[in-house]
């Protein structure tokens, strides 16, 4: 069931009309078994291992980890939740690069071919266990009601494709009962017709521009390769934040508050900045649990901490895919992040002596050069092999066919430079609108008077731009 | 208690006077525009599509009415071609577009078909707006999959701007998901010329992957679900309904603005796109040996081009193709004719407000018709053709 269906559509509507006609002691189970039916409207046979995940995790930071909370008991619960990922996700990607190596050394070993269907949100489902697992040793409380915890993890807004929640930011959510006011039905709807706008008007439409350049076996020209890039840096965040607006908003429904997702990304000033709005609950999982447990380890030798950094945003990488790709995209942003720091390190936020139109000139030259180099480990991403990848990256700094295309069609190249300009000019408003909104009588009776007819219009759009349902890119991690 | 949200926030003022209600009534005002405008959006779309009216035409089944739209529907109107020697006819716009039509007009295969069926040859015409050779490819792939759809000629109509597009068009797609014989087909064929022409075999298993990529993350039962609900949304919902007119129509607007804001033209000079154009060629090519190993007679020709049109084609990089594609038929043994200056001037129509450069009146179908007969009479009548033999 792809959030935007038809069918999640009619799915959430009757939902949410059950769930607040209920009895509230009937509320929960409605939405533990309202997750699973979508879940399982997939593929039934992995709500199964959901559920073995689930019951798993609640047994074991219930009973288990109170009892015994030392390290190698957390390890071995973090290992479980960790087999069934690299048995579906990364057992392919293990086997061959074993073969890789046995050739190397003379072998002619030929790995078996494999076929596993990875299941849908299992990345994110085993992160949010492991995260479970560890946040209850280090003192979180662990949940009491099977019930609870079975929300907790299947809960299905955020199920598929995040944002990744965290125990303490639902515990309080999960054991209360939930109200419904005005302001979140509104806010709730504003943020799904928003996600869907973002999704099904501006992503879908710039996925086949995107896969003609990523996908073509002939020689892109710097122009088709710095399309396709733009092209895909605007495809996967309107894709992947639209997702989150969904999740957000769905939630909200039911009164559940999310954690945000992305704010702006684009617009961050440094990589460092960057990670504080992209993927922002992912982001923070990996440096809670992976970069700070790191640097923790090896506190006596701060120098490592840089290389921690590489490290943890390699394993990020690996979390997206089990692909080099993936890989060489993390250890790209992880450099940068280094250097970030190295540079941070002898910067005070602003330089004594410069006036603030300068520092604005410097931030502003800042986060050109961010974007560039967020749009630039794309490539990575989004490439079928390291090979396109370094081909990609040539024909741009070769420029390659000059301002020729090769691949794309003329008009692919007018629609990302429109959706570029489009995205920039309504960063560059966002902030003034809302300020003026907020603090104006005028602007809010604008506001009032435009919002009916800025909504209406974001409905006809998602119809009528409709690609039937095109599932969202993050559906793969 | 249980249901008092819900009526609190219906008996809630904010939600009485705030946006919900108006977005509701601006809805209710489009859907009624929709209403209004269905006509004229429909017109837009089959203007976009140049195609002419399909409910007018669906009487006939001499050619795909839908144009590549929905094949499934169509495909049982192919005459049996273990009945009689079948040709088809296939290629872009020209070949169903007729401009100006007047009420005895048809189109090249109905005229064909009216000249050759006494000789117990039928021609069914298999084109659609812009079809690339890929879609050519998978037309011919398809009409091989039964004794009963199998040609005995192919004559393909070939358009130089065309080798700038790529891909099989959503009608394609579905029909090759409800044939797992031709999937395995188009698997086969791509595996079997991958080295001799990658580029195409390549895009093909592309399609493939397009094509599982959708069926993994959407189960029949979800996309059964779906399709229904849509159809169940659209009879009570113009917009819905007219979804993809309303498309067209916003496309067309789209068209128009980023000419004028660019000072294009439809005849603006367009230059090849490498990648694109040499993907073709070997789609091209791969149609002359997927033809030969089948025993169908494959027949290209150049389309007729508006004398009085300019068109958008770069002088050097349009001789180079024409050379390229004599030198090929040459080299390929296969029959072929250049019917670039074929129609006279007062046969050809208007297009946005200018000399239409490639589709023509009622009068040139006739007379299209008329020189391929002329031309490869002999070879679509005959009843054996050692040349072609598998």
């Amino acid at each position: 069931m792809i959030f935007t269906s038809y069918t999640y559509v009619a799915f959430l509507t009757a939902v949410f009309l059950l769930y607040w006609s209920v009895p509230v002691s009937w509320r929960k189970p409605l939405l533990i078994g309202a997750s699973y039916i979508f879940y399982c409207s997939w593929r039934w046979e992995f709500g199964f291992l959901l559920l073995g995940v689930s019951l798993y995790n609640w047994f074991y930071g219930r009973w288990v980890l109170p009892r015994w909370p030392s390290l190698p008991t957390l390890l071995f619960g973090v290992g479980v939740n960790l087999t069934p990922l690299v048995y579906y996700k990364y057992s392919g990607f293990l086997i061959q690069n074993a073969a890789a190596v046995a050739h190397w050394f003379g072998s002619g070993w030929t790995p078996p071919a494999m076929s596993i269907l990875l299941p849908l949100g299992i990345s994110f489902f085993s992160f949010q266990g492991i995260a479970y697992l560890v946040d209850v040793v280090t003192g979180e409380e662990p949940l009491v009601r099977l019930s609870d915890f079975l929300l907790f993890k299947s809960f299905w807004p955020q199920l598929i494709a995040g944002p990744i929640i965290r125990i303490h930011e639902m515990r309080q959510q999960l054991e209360t009962p939930r109200q419904l006011d005005y302001e979140d039905l509104s806010f709730g709807c504003q943020r799904i017709l928003f996600g869907f706008f973002k999704k099904v008007v501006l992503a879908d439409n710039l996925a086949p521009i995107v896969d003609m350049v990523f996908l073509s076996k002939g020689t892109a020209n710097a122009l088709d390769a710095s399309v396709g890039i733009l092209g895909f840096g605007m495809q996967i965040y309107f894709d992947f934040s639209a997702y989150s607006d969904i999740a957000i908003g769905s939630a909200r429904l039911f009164g559940y508050r999310f954690p945000e997702n992305f704010n702006w990304p684009y617009a961050a000033a440094s990589p460092q900045e960057f990670w504080n709005r992209w993927h922002m609950t992912l982001s923070s999982w990996i440096r809670d649990y992976v970069f700070t447990p790191l640097t923790f380890l090896s506190r006596n030798r701060p120098a490592l901490g840089l290389l921690w950094l590489v490290v943890a945003m390699a394993l990020c990488g690996l979390w997206h895919g089990a692909q080099w790709t993936f890989v060489v995209w993390g250890i790209w942003h992880g450099i940068l992040l280094a250097g970030n720091q190295m540079i941070r390190q002898g910067m005070s936020p602003r330089p004594a002596g410069r006036s603030g139109g300068q520092f604005r000139w410097q931030l502003l030259l800042a986060a050109i050069f961010t974007f560039i180099v967020a749009n630039l480990g794309w490539v990575f991403f989004r490439a079928e092999s390291l090979q396109q990848s370094w081909n990609l990256l040539v024909s741009i700094f070769t420029l390659h066919g000059g301002i020729r295309p090769a691949i794309v069609r003329e008009n692919g190249v007018l629609l990302v430079g429109a959706v570029f300009i489009a995205m920039m000019a309504a960063y560059s408003m966002h902030k003034t609108w809302t300020r003026w909104t907020q603090q104006s009588a005028l602007g809010l009776r604008a506001w009032e008077f435009l919002r009916p007819i800025v909504y209406a219009l974001a409905i006809l759009c998602v119809i009528v731009f409709d690609r039937e349902a095109k599932t969202f890119v993050y559906f793969q991690f | 208690m249980s249901s008092n949200a819900l009526i609190r926030i219906l008996r809630d003022r904010r939600f009485l006077r705030g946006a919900c209600p108006k977005v509701i009534l601006l809805l209710v005002v489009a859907n009624i525009a929709v209403l209004h405008w269905k006509s004229s959006m429909a017109e837009e779309r089959r203007a976009n599509l140049t195609v002419g009216d399909v409910k007018a035409l669906n009487q006939s089944n001499r050619y795909d009415y839908t144009f590549g739209e929905d094949l499934l529907a169509t495909w049982s109107g192919i005459p049996d071609a273990t009945k009689n020697h079948l040709v088809v006819l296939s290629g872009m716009s020209q070949m169903f577009t007729i401009n100006e039509p007047q009420p005895e007009d048809q189109r090249i295969s109905e005229e064909l078909d009216d000249r050759l069926s006494p000789r117990g040859v039928r021609v069914y015409g298999l084109a659609a707006p812009n079809l690339c050779n890929e879609e050519a490819l998978f037309l011919l792939l398809a009409l091989l999959e039964q004794p009963q759809t199998t040609p005995r000629s192919f004559i393909y109509g070939v358009c130089f701007d065309k080798f700038r597009n790529i891909d099989l068009r959503p009608g394609y797609m579905t029909f090759l998901q409800a044939k797992p014989h031709l999937v395995a087909a188009w698997k086969q064929t791509a595996e079997e010329y991958r080295v001799k022409y990658p580029l195409a075999a390549d895009k093909m298993l592309q399609t493939l992957r397009d094509l599982h990529s959708e069926e993994e993350h959407d189960r029949p039962a979800n996309s059964v679900c779906e399709k229904a609900l849509r159809d169940f949304v659209s009879t009570g919902i113009p917009i819905v309904a007219e979804r993809k007119e309303l498309n067209a129509f916003i496309q067309g607007r789209l068209y128009v603005f980023r000419n004028s804001l660019l000072g294009l033209k439809n005849t603006s000079k367009r230059p090849i796109i490498r990648t694109r154009y040499d993907m073709n060629r070997q789609f091209l090519e791969l149609i002359i040996d997927v033809s030969k190993r089948a025993g169908v007679q494959f027949i290209a020709y150049i389309i007729p081009l508006n004398p009085l049109a300019d068109n958008p084609y770069i002088p050097r990089e349009y001789e180079e193709f024409k050379t390229w594609i004599e030198g090929l038929a040459i080299a390929r043994s296969v029959p072929f004719a250049n019917l670039e200056n074929l129609v006279p001037t007062e046969e050809w129509g208007m297009f946005m407000g200018g000399p239409d450069f490639k589709h023509f009146k009622g009068a040139a179908h006739r007379r299209v018709a008329s020189k391929l007969e002329q031309e490869f009479g002999s070879l679509l009548t005959s009843s054996a053709n050692s040349e072609v033999a598998p």
